[in-house]
């Protein structure tokens, strides 16, 4: 497949300008003035090409009779599983390594402080074990 | 349509996902129903743009709730959304159910539409472009840019994903990425332009499919003795003088 991944060169000008477009900020007065007229071009093409992007792949509405249904299977689950964790259990997987079906992990446990390294947490839970 | 013009979207209203979250496992069902209304459209197009089949996409969207249903006891948040999680539940079941897209466009690619995202990406002057917005609504479009989006880098798709797919803040992106806000920035300018490429070059491979697909027909049409055309030909010409 072809994979366009070439780094282009942009001005510092053309750089700020297509942050501040990417952020949804105000685009800088001054370096939007110092782009030239081929840059600014390029610029607005870009603009059009994330506007579309962003039109197109926000469709198509998946219809209100499949949502219904699949929400329908969901709270099934829930009603019958819940979603709780079972009281006392211990996490097995790091807070910040893969876990889970989404396979991204999370955060620390609730017990856990947030700036806890990787290896503090291992440590701490072997040494619970032991 | 000013250039600069909301290319990205706001921000949730309500109760935050931390807090539906905690209610869900409180066993407020109501909880987790405004997150499925709050989510189920994104998964659900994140799905279709993995495995651009309508059906496999509505099986995985579905299958991607009743999944975070039973892991979301011990998710724990990076950012405030809960969507990258979901959109990488989506993923997985993508893969590993073996759905993924195979990178062949599965509609026909169509002329005109893949002309009007030319016209309307380049500002052709003198071509009518439609509306972007009806633009869009075009199925063909809609294939035209995921194909697009495909091209890209894994980690450019992603971006263009999360942002323009799913309107998450720069921010949001950044934790989900485990990149800074100014890498995540830095990504998705370089992905914007070769997104912009990987249109052009998409919506020309459209017409040079439509222009083959096009003299095919004419071919057919003039050798086949019951079409139209060639019905008409023979009353101009006779049968044997094409």
């Amino acid at each position: 497949m072809d994979r366009s991944n070439a780094e282009p060169v942009f001005s510092e000008a053309m750089r700020r300008v297509l942050e501040a477009m990417v952020a949804g900020e105000p685009v800088p007065p001054e370096a939007h003035a110092s782009l030239s007229e081929e840059e600014r071009r390029e610029v607005a093409a870009l603009a059009r090409t994330a506007h579309v992007t962003r039109l197109a792949l926000n469709q198509p509405e998946p219809t209100l009779e499949m949502e219904a249904k699949a929400l329908a299977r969901a709270q099934a689950t829930l009603a019958t599983n819940g979603a709780a964790r079972p009281a006392g259990a211990t996490p097995l997987a790091p807070p910040s390594r893969s876990s889970g079906p989404g396979g991204g992990g999370g955060g620390p446990q609730p017990d856990e402080p947030e700036d806890e390294s990787f290896l503090q947490w291992l440590a701490r839970i072997f040494g619970k074990r032991r | 349509m000013n250039d600069f013009q909301a290319i990205t979207g706001g921000a949730e209203a309500g109760p935050s996902d931390r807090q539906l979250v905690a209610r869900t496992l409180a066993g407020d069902a109501d909880a987790f129903a405004q997150l499925h209304r709050r989510y189920f459209a994104r998964v659900y197009r994140i799905a279709l743009f993995r495995c651009r089949n309508q059906q496999d996409a509505e099986d995985i969207a579905s299958e991607t709730f009743v999944k975070a249903i039973a892991h979301l006891g011990s998710f724990r948040f990076q950012g405030e959304s809960l969507f990258p999680w979901l959109s990488r539940i989506a993923t997985n079941l993508a893969l590993d159910q073996g759905r993924r897209a195979s990178g062949v466009t599965l509609v026909s690619l169509d002329t005109p539409t893949a002309d009007s995202v030319r016209a309307l990406i380049e500002g052709i002057a003198g071509v009518d472009v439609p509306d972007p917005h009806a633009l869009a609504e075009r199925h063909e479009t809609q294939e035209i840019v995921r194909a697009a989006v495909a091209t890209l880098a894994a980690d450019q798709a992603e971006a263009v994903l999360m942002r323009f797919g799913s309107d998450m803040p720069l921010k949001e992106i950044a934790v989900a990425m485990g990149r800074t806000e100014g890498a995540v920035k830095s990504l998705l300018h370089r992905a914007l332009v070769n997104l912009r490429k990987a249109l052009l070059a998409r919506a020309g491979e459209a017409e040079t499919f439509g222009l083959r697909r096009e003299t095919a027909t004419a071919q057919q049409q003039a050798t086949d003795p019951t079409s139209t055309q060639a019905r008409a030909t023979e009353k101009r010409h006779g049968p044997f003088e094409r």
